[in-house]
Order: structure tokens, then C-alpha cells, then sequence
């Protein structure tokens, strides 16, 4: 083994992070040569040292503090998952207040609103948004009359992410169970999409009255 | 050479259900809910603060305004990354904000540890005791604040706070090979910070 080979393993080996016959290797070869033995001394010395800092006790008062500078922020911001939920679990009480979130997050997100009909044949619209922009992707179940038991289901292909207080969501679908109200029902979805290319949303409503699918198009732009 | 020491036991996680609870209760704004969930982690986010700033009191405000974001903030948590993971990557954001924001303060805290506290920590890097001196302490972490933020955070999360390659990865949002190469760099640069005084008085 190499001063070279050497120097790009001791790290690993102060830490623990690798054993076995490499780091053996390692170690005679550290015996051997007088610079990768203080090397290998000086790292482990400063892991040790690292690992035994144990936790820094809290200061006197933080708890105190911590718990007035909780209270004084008020409650956590509800996700817009969340407010779906409720919204279409408690239509149409709460549906002004549906729209009143999408309108915010349209006006200070320079969003994109697009709107798909449920009640066209199955069929794909296409939109496209640059790769910098959240879109508001806003699918639309319209529905003859109201209907109970429905189970919704949003899936998004690889490559987009749903985005929800700021913060991109590393799943890809989203489940929920609601109620169709009698005529219009949009679902916003904020989702964000970094590289140029095709994208496919799809959107279920299933249930005992139900089974509709639509596909949403959305082709981000450089 | 100095003995290795292992790294320090995580504690239990918390049982899903009453994680689940928890997390139900705080987000309506339960704050007591809130602070059992965070218990374990306040000493350590406190801790990783300190390492950030080298200051007990501006730890104690970043602590304090991480914790504050992580209970705002309640609502993204979709329990498909363990808790820990989705607390620690509120945290860092908010330190690494405050250390854009409070640059000039960050530079001027950014004095070299005296002879006598180098001389200290080789002594402690060779002592039986489990759990380091305050006064070492305080040294080591105010050694750390001298490498370059990006490789603090790695060493800070790996080596003070003991999560492992991929809870890191989760946290920095980046890719475990990343982790490893931040880690190697930090260390060395910590290394150099504690031994480079004891170099140039030999060279």
C-alpha cells in the first residue's frame, strides 16, 4: 500500500468506519511510515475527542424560554395536504377556504393555474411551466350529484415532487378519502418539476359510485 | 495512540404510536405535546448549536429559533423519514441561515485556540475519562467553528451527535458519498486545527 492509498483511507479507519482486511492494510502500513502513523495517531485523537464532547448541558432558563417562544408563535402552519383533507372531508363548508389558500399560494408563488375537467372522456391536457416555477396543477372533479365514499389518489411520475410549506415531499402519492359535493370539486396540487421533460399526473377517484381517472400533462420548460 | 472510544449510544426511539400521537397533538398547537416530543433532542440541538456559534448565548437563541421552526413547521413531517432526520435538516437550514446572515459576527468569534488549550486537549485525547472536561469541551467545539461550515455540519452530526451515513444524507439532503467525502475533509480540517500549533512549533 501507497502513502497515497493510505491517506485516502485513515479517516475511515479513525472513525470505524471501515474494518476488515482493508483497514488492516491500512494499519500496517501506518506501523511502517512514521507520516501516515502520526496521520492516523492525530485522527483518531481528534474522533476520540469529538465522540467523549458528550452534550453541552442547557443553559439554565431554556426550557422556560423555549416554552413563552412557542406559545408566542402560535399553532404549526397547517400543510396544503392538510387542508385538501379537510376541505373535501368537510365540503362544502370549509370550500371557500379551499380557495382562499390556492389564491395565496397563486399570488406569491408566480403560479400557474391549470384546470382539468372530470367530466370530459378520459382524455390529456398539456401545460407547460418552467423549471424555476411552482405549478399549481388544479384538477377538477365535476360530479352530476353529490357522492360519498370516495377515495382520491394523486400520483406523480418520477421527476416531479408535490411541495408543500416551502419544502419538497419526498412521496409520490398522496391518498386520501372524502366526499363529491355536486358539481365543481378542484383538488390543488403544488408540485415542482427541476429538470426539462414531459410529465404525466394522474388522478384517481374511486369508489361504490365511482372510478374516473384523469391524466394531466405537464411539460416544465428551461 | 489513543484509545479508540465508541461512539455513544442513541437512545431507544420512541414507539410509532406514541410518536404518532405526539405529532397529532402538536400540530394542533399542543405545546406541551410538543416539547415531550423534543425532549431527548434539546440538549443535543443545543449542543449542535454551540458547535455552530462557540457562543452559549447565541447557541441558546439559534437553539431556541431551530425548535421554533420545527414546531411551525409540524405539518410537512410525513412520518416517511424517522423524526430525528426531518428535525435535524430544519435545524441545520436555520443554522446555516444564521451563519449567512450573522457573517461578520461568525468572523469575529473565529479566534485560534491558546497554546494551553491545545496542550489540554492532547492531554485529554489520551485520558481514561469517558466524557471530556467543560473547559475542553468548549475548546473543541470553538476548534471546530474553524472548519469551513459544509464539513462542521457532517462532523458535528456524525462525531457529536452520533447519527450514522444515511440519517446525515437525509438531513443534508444530499448523497451518502457526499456525507462520507464532507466527513473526511472535516475531519482533517479539525485535526489540523487541534494539531497545526504543535506542527509549527516542531517545524
Amino acid at each position: 500500500m501507497t502513502c497515497a492509498d493510505a491517506r485516502e483511507l485513515l479517516t475511515d479507519v479513525a472513525g470505524g468506519e471501515l474494518d476488515g482486511a482493508r483497514a488492516d492494510e491500512v494499519r500496517e502500513h501506518a506501523a511502517s511510515c512514521d507520516a501516515c502513523g502520526r496521520e492516523l495517531g492525530e485522527l483518531e485523537a481528534t474522533v476520540g475527542l469529538m465522540r467523549r464532547a458528550g452534550t453541552e448541558p442547557l443553559p439554565e432558563g431554556f426550557a422556560l424560554s423555549l416554552h413563552q417562544a412557542l406559545v408566542a408563535a402560535g399553532p404549526p402552519r397547517r400543510s396544503w395536504l392538510d387542508s385538501v383533507r379537510a376541505a373535501i372531508a368537510l365540503r362544502p363548508v370549509t370550500y371557500a377556504a379551499a380557495a382562499a389558500a390556492m389564491a395565496a399560494m397563486l399570488a406569491t408563488g408566480g403560479t400557474m393555474l391549470i384546470v382539468h375537467r372530470a367530466h370530459a372522456p378520459a382524455q390529456v391536457a398539456a401545460y407547460q411551466v418552467p423549471a424555476s416555477k411552482l405549478a399549481l396543477v388544479k384538477i377538477d372533479f365535476v360530479a352530476e350529484k353529490a357522492i360519498d365514499d370516495v377515495a382520491f389518489e394523486i400520483t406523480l411520475p418520477d421527476g416531479l415532487r408535490f411541495v408543500s410549506g416551502g419544502e419538497e415531499l419526498a412521496e409520490r402519492t398522496f391518498r386520501f378519502e372524502g366526499k363529491l359535493a355536486a358539481g365543481s370539486n378542484p383538488i390543488p396540487i403544488a408540485v415542482k418539476g427541476p429538470r426539462a421533460g414531459r410529465y404525466k399526473v394522474i388522478a384517481h377517484a374511486i369508489g361504490p359510485a365511482i372510478d374516473v381517472t384523469h391524466e394531466v400533462v405537464l411539460e416544465v420548460t428551461t | 495512540m489513543p484509545v479508540m472510544q465508541p461512539p455513544k449510544p442513541m437512545p431507544p426511539p420512541m414507539p410509532a404510536h406514541e410518536l404518532a400521537g405526539l405529532v397529532e397533538r402538536a400540530r394542533e398547537g399542543d405545546v406541551a405535546a410538543f416539547e415531550k416530543l423534543i425532549g431527548k433532542y434539546q440538549a443535543k440541538v443545543y449542543t449542535f448549536a454551540f458547535a455552530f456559534t462557540g457562543s452559549p448565548d447565541v447557541a441558546q437563541d439559534l437553539a431556541q429559533e431551530a425548535l421554533v421552526k420545527v414546531y411551525k413547521s409540524l405539518g410537512s413531517f410525513r412520518f416517511q423519514s424517522a423524526f430525528s432526520t426531518w428535525l435535524y435538516s430544519i435545524v441545520k437550514n436555520t443554522y446555516l441561515d444564521a451563519v449567512k446572515s450573522r457573517a461578520g459576527r461568525e468572523r469575529a468569534l473565529e479566534e485560534p485556540l491558546t497554546e494551553r488549550e491545545v496542550a489540554d486537549l492532547h492531554e485529554a485525547a489520551t485520558a481514561e475519562e469517558r466524557l471530556l472536561a467543560k473547559e475542553s469541551r468548549h475548546a473543541l467545539l470553538r476548534a471546530l467553528r474553524q472548519v469551513p461550515v459544509a464539513y462542521r455540519t457532517v462532523v458535528a452530526l456524525a462525531d457529536v451527535q452520533g447519527l450514522g451515513y444515511e440519517e446525515i444524507a437525509g438531513a443534508l439532503n444530499v448523497p451518502v458519498g457526499t456525507v462520507k467525502s464532507r466527513l473526511k475533509r472535516g475531519r482533517d480540517a479539525l485535526k489540523d486545527a487541534l494539531f497545526r500549533q504543535r506542527v509549527q512549533e516542531e517545524t
